[in-house]
């Protein structure tokens, strides 16, 4: 089956470099200190943060900034099979390290010496891109718990179909496209990339042009990001009330 | 945690009849009900009790019965505690919770473990006599959790199973008749069926103050009330399908009576509710189609 | 970055490596696109690959059995890879197990991505029967040092075991469609079908990843505010490129360290070459070794006179060997087609012999002589080596104690000041 039609079209009729339909709200859970969820399509995951709390566990205390964990699940019935993946799972701990290891690019971990931030991600809908998915979630949630982050940091997924670089892939586009992959994250107001995966084989061209790609998705995606951060901060601010000073 | 004065308060409010959120000991705080929520899955639902949240998705494939009962199909439930639901759910901590709960939900809605007494046809699941059934999956999760969670649970099992739609399955015999036939799944979901779910029993969790019953306890409200717990399974009219008590705590006969009583006073209101909620949903989704 | 390399490192030398490298210099004297020194050793039996890469030591060894497909459509006719990386926990002192499950997984993901899922292996190849049996490749990488550079290490391995590995030839009998495997010594092993040679090279970055340096030490990693690593083959193409948090970089930096490290494989995918001609000579001499001790005993057997025949005095060979080997390797081998040429099988030997390198037991007595007067040979150019080592050595420790008695006499001085 062909992934782009002669027309140039996807097959779920989208163009090559168009994102599918984004949603995101935050503050969605009673329970955590901050949380998020983020849908992308069909794909959807949500995110919850606790802390920055009082350090948790042995080896964290005495540190000079703070320690973030991250925990990241795949529900049994998210994706077209049902699978229920174990916590060892390769693509899990895949996962769960790229989403650490960005987070604490992102956070300003020294402005809170001897605390734990615990990240959970949770995709309850798998359909490609689950990673981008729940990166974004999970800054949502932290910016959500008020914690300070260096800038607000978006990923997306891009692709080369039949030597057409293509934005934003899905389930069936994941599987089906041989042809290479790329996962990227970056600081959207510093233009810095914070995580970059590149799998598949390449020239070098072929890389800068999924990157560039890449860096438009993603500036996409955060612009989505940001103005649902605004809008609730609006909210925040008008259940407030006006301030008093 | 909650301080030692702030438990006492909320005890003796379910003792007095008057909870910290103004409710009865017998009043549920409001119910909400999602249908169709998860694209990936055959039948889906969330449903919100206050702020408890949770999800329950159904998916069916085509496999082999068991050896038992050739011409039944088969049902698994499994629960998660996503530990974005609780700061207590991190690690390994809500393995036994959710495994506990996926055994609740099991024995309420298919009985023994015969599966004699259940609520589901099982017999319709069946394919092919001895080869061929339906295995359901029921994978319940936990998106947030403040009290009641197997009520929450077992009303969203309910939905989800009147949600859920069974491809219609193309039976043809190969020419040899030695092989195993061909089975071909339909797409089209004007020829899936559905499963009769209307006699799945809902469970509602009973606590006891100072020998008043109360239900739908929130997170606070259950650390505060140390006694039994008692999970009762009602379906529509009002019959008790199951009965589990939960912890240590001893029970006296009378407030037994007394919480099955409320149980099946609350349990067919329960189960309207849900259908009311499901036929608006469902006749809302064929209109929109 | 990590608080326990953070805390195996001194803040001290830290600051030192980011302003030495300021000035293009390196705490072990490199500049800053320099690889370290690389050893490549094959085990003579192809039972493993030890790879040296300063001290960053790692194992890689191969298995392949014969397994059944995996059942999902369009693979019945595809043998199978898998990697698993095992990272020891006494590779460094600042080593922390969960640190180092979480490396392993990396690295792992990271072969499977760039080695499998680019199709290094022709896994068609490796089918015996289409449905029936295919051999799984399995590729155990152990780690035994770990001074940097881990992945570099863990692919330079890998590649070179691949390259390296030999499996036994099987076939499948026509009429009853039994599968045979056969000896190593019935039937010449089968090298793998590889397509392309991925290799990975691994940046640290430093100051906004404006500097960064190639094939970098723990502690440099420790000091760095991040790491790249780029997998490439030798045509020049991007196998996976992987950064992950760190110091956040623009476009045209990423960009950059991808055409650094483009430009870099070539040189060490040369070494694992090397490292495979010299193997494949040391195999052959063994293999001829292990022929002679067959070809005497068959020759025994068969009749004296033949003996005479196919070998010709052991001091003239010998001499001869000598002569070749004062004009030269390409001498020698010349000398080795002429005999061999002149030594022709002669009739009636039984061309069933499990014979190797030629089909005439004769042949290749022959041809042991030569190697094994090569051989005799080496053991003089490695003294050389030796007494060239010693003598350094030597040298060095006559500076070390002159700089010794300058420095008492500093003290001296010192002590005269007072």
């Amino acid at each position: 089956m062909e992934l782009l039609s002669p027309e140039g079209l996807r097959q779920d009729g989208r163009r090559p470099r168009e994102l599918r339909n984004l949603q995101s709200a935050v503050d969605t859970l009673g329970n955590a200190d901050g949380s998020a969820t983020f849908e992308l399509g069909n794909t959807k995951v949500m995110a919850a943060v606790f802390g920055p709390r009082a350090a948790q566990g042995k080896s964290s205390g005495g540190r000079r900034d703070a320690d973030i964990r991250c925990e990241f699940a795949i529900a049994a019935f998210s994706q077209s099979e049902r699978k229920q993946l174990s916590k060892r799972d390769r693509r899990i701990l895949e996962v769960r390290s790229m989403l650490k290891e960005a987070l604490k690019a992102n956070v300003l971990a020294e402005l809170m010496p001897g605390t734990t931030i615990d990240v959970y991600v949770q995709v309850l809908a798998a359909d490609g891109s689950i990673g981008a998915a729940s990166l974004n979630a999970a800054f949502l949630a932290v910016a959500d718990a008020g914690i300070p982050v260096k800038d607000l940091m978006a990923a997306c997924v891009v692709g080369l179909v039949q030597d057409t670089p293509i934005l934003d892939l899905n389930q069936m586009e994941e599987q089906m496209s041989r042809g290479p992959s790329l996962m990227m994250a970056m600081h959207v107001g510093l233009k810095k990339i914070v995580v970059f995966q590149a799998d598949g084989r390449m020239p070098v061209e072929g890389v800068e042009t999924l990157a560039e790609l890449a860096e438009g998705g993603c500036q996409a995606v955060g612009k989505a990001m940001r103005s649902v951060l605004l809008d609730n901060t609006r909210k925040l601010a008008l259940a407030r009330g006006p301030v008093r000073l | 945690m909650t301080s030692k004065g702030q438990r006492r308060y909320a005890a003796q409010g379910i003792a007095l009849g008057c909870r910290a959120d103004g409710r009865a000991g017998k009043d549920y705080r409001p119910l909400q009900l999602e249908l169709a929520v998860v694209p990936q899955a055959n039948g889906s639902a969330r449903c919100l009790i206050g702020a408890s949240e949770v999800l329950v998705a159904v998916k069916v494939e085509v496999n082999v019965p068991e050896e038992d009962f050739p011409d039944q199909g088969v049902v698994h439930f499994s629960v998660e505690c996503s530990p974005c639901a609780s700061a207590a759910f991190q690690g390994r901590g809500a393995l036994d919770l959710g495994a506990d709960m996926a055994g609740n939900l099991r024995r309420s809605v298919l009985g023994g473990s015969a599966s004699m007494g259940g609520s589901l046809d099982l017999k319709a699941l069946c394919i092919i006599s001895g080869s061929r059934c339906w295995h359901v999956h029921v994978d319940g999760l936990v998106i947030n959790a403040d009290g009641s969670l197997l009520d929450a649970l077992s009303i969203a099992t309910r939905a989800a199973l009147t949600d859920l739609q069974i491809p219609r399955v193309d039976i043809s015999p190969s020419d040899d008749p030695e092989d195993e036939p061909e089975i071909e799944l339909d797409d089209d979901p004007e020829h899936a069926a559905s499963l009769d779910a209307s006699r799945i029993p809902v469970v509602v969790t009973l606590a006891e103050a100072e020998g008043r019953p109360a239900v739908d306890l929130t997170a606070d409200e259950e650390a505060s009330c140390p006694g039994p717990r008692v999970h009762v399974a009602v379906n529509g009219r009002g019959c008790i399908c199951g009965l589990h008590k939960q912890g240590n705590a001893p029970l006296q006969l009378e407030a037994l009576q007394e919480m099955l009583a409320l149980a099946q006073q609350l349990g067919p209101r329960l189960c309207k509710a849900v259908n009311a909620q499901c036929t608006a949903q469902l006749h809302g989704r064929r209109q929109h189609a | 970055m990590l608080p326990e390399i953070e805390s195996a490192t001194s803040r001290n030398d830290r600051v030192f490596i980011v302003k030495a490298l300021a000035e293009e210099q390196r705490i072990d004297g490199r500049k800053p696109f320099d690889a370290r020194l690389r050893k490549i050793q094959i085990a003579e039996d192809n039972s493993g690959v030890t790879v040296q890469l300063g001290d960053t030591k790692v194992m890689a060894v191969i298995t392949a059995d014969l397994e059944e497909p995996r059942a999902d459509g369009g693979r019945q006719r595809e043998g199978s890879i898998r990697f698993k990386v095992d990272v020891g926990p006494t590779v460094s002192f600042a080593a922390d197990t969960t640190r180092l499950s979480e490396d392993e997984q990396l690295i792992t993901r990271l072969l499977q991505k760039a080695i499998r899922n680019t199709g290094v292996v022709d896994l068609e190849a490796l089918c015996v029967s289409a449905g029936r049996k295919v051999w799984a490749l399995a590729v155990y990488v152990t780690v035994l040092d770990h001074a940097g550079a881990l992945v570099d290490a863990c692919f330079l391995a890998t590649m070179a075991a691949l390259m390296a590995h030999r499996r036994p030839d099987a076939t499948v009998d026509a009429s009853t469609s039994d599968i045979t495997v056969h000896s190593p010594d019935v039937r010449e092993p089968v090298p793998l079908s590889l397509h392309h040679t991925p290799l990975a090279v691994t940046f640290a970055l430093f100051k906004e990843g404006d500097d960064l340096v190639m094939d970098p030490l723990l502690k440099e990693e420790a000091a760095a505010g991040g790491q790249v690593t780029v997998v490439v083959n030798t045509a020049g193409q991007v196998c996976a490129v992987q950064q992950l948090g760190g110091l956040g970089l623009s476009l045209e930096q990423v960009m950059r360290v991808v055409r650094i490290a483009a430009g870099q494989v070539e040189d060490a995918a040369a070494q694992i070459r090397a490292a495979l001609d010299t193997h494949s000579t040391a195999q052959l001499a063994a293999r001829v070794r292990r022929q002679q001790g067959h070809a005497a005993h068959a020759a025994k057997a068969k009749a004296a006179a033949f003996l005479d025949v196919a070998l010709p005095p052991l001091s003239t060979l010998a001499s001869v060997a000598f002569e070749a080997d004062a004009a030269g390797p390409s001498a020698a081998a010349q000398h080795q087609e002429d005999t061999e040429m002149r030594m022709a099988p002669p009739p009636g030997v039984p061309a069933e012999q499990p014979t190797v390198v030629n089909a005439s037991p004769a042949g290749s007595t022959q041809l042991q002589d030569v190697s094994d007067s090569a051989a005799r040979a080496t053991p003089d150019a490695s003294f050389d080596a030796i007494a060239a080592r010693i003598a350094g050595t030597q040298l060095t420790s006559a500076g070390e104690g002159k700089a010794v008695k300058q420095k008492s006499r500093a003290r001296n001085r010192k002590s005269d000041a007072w």
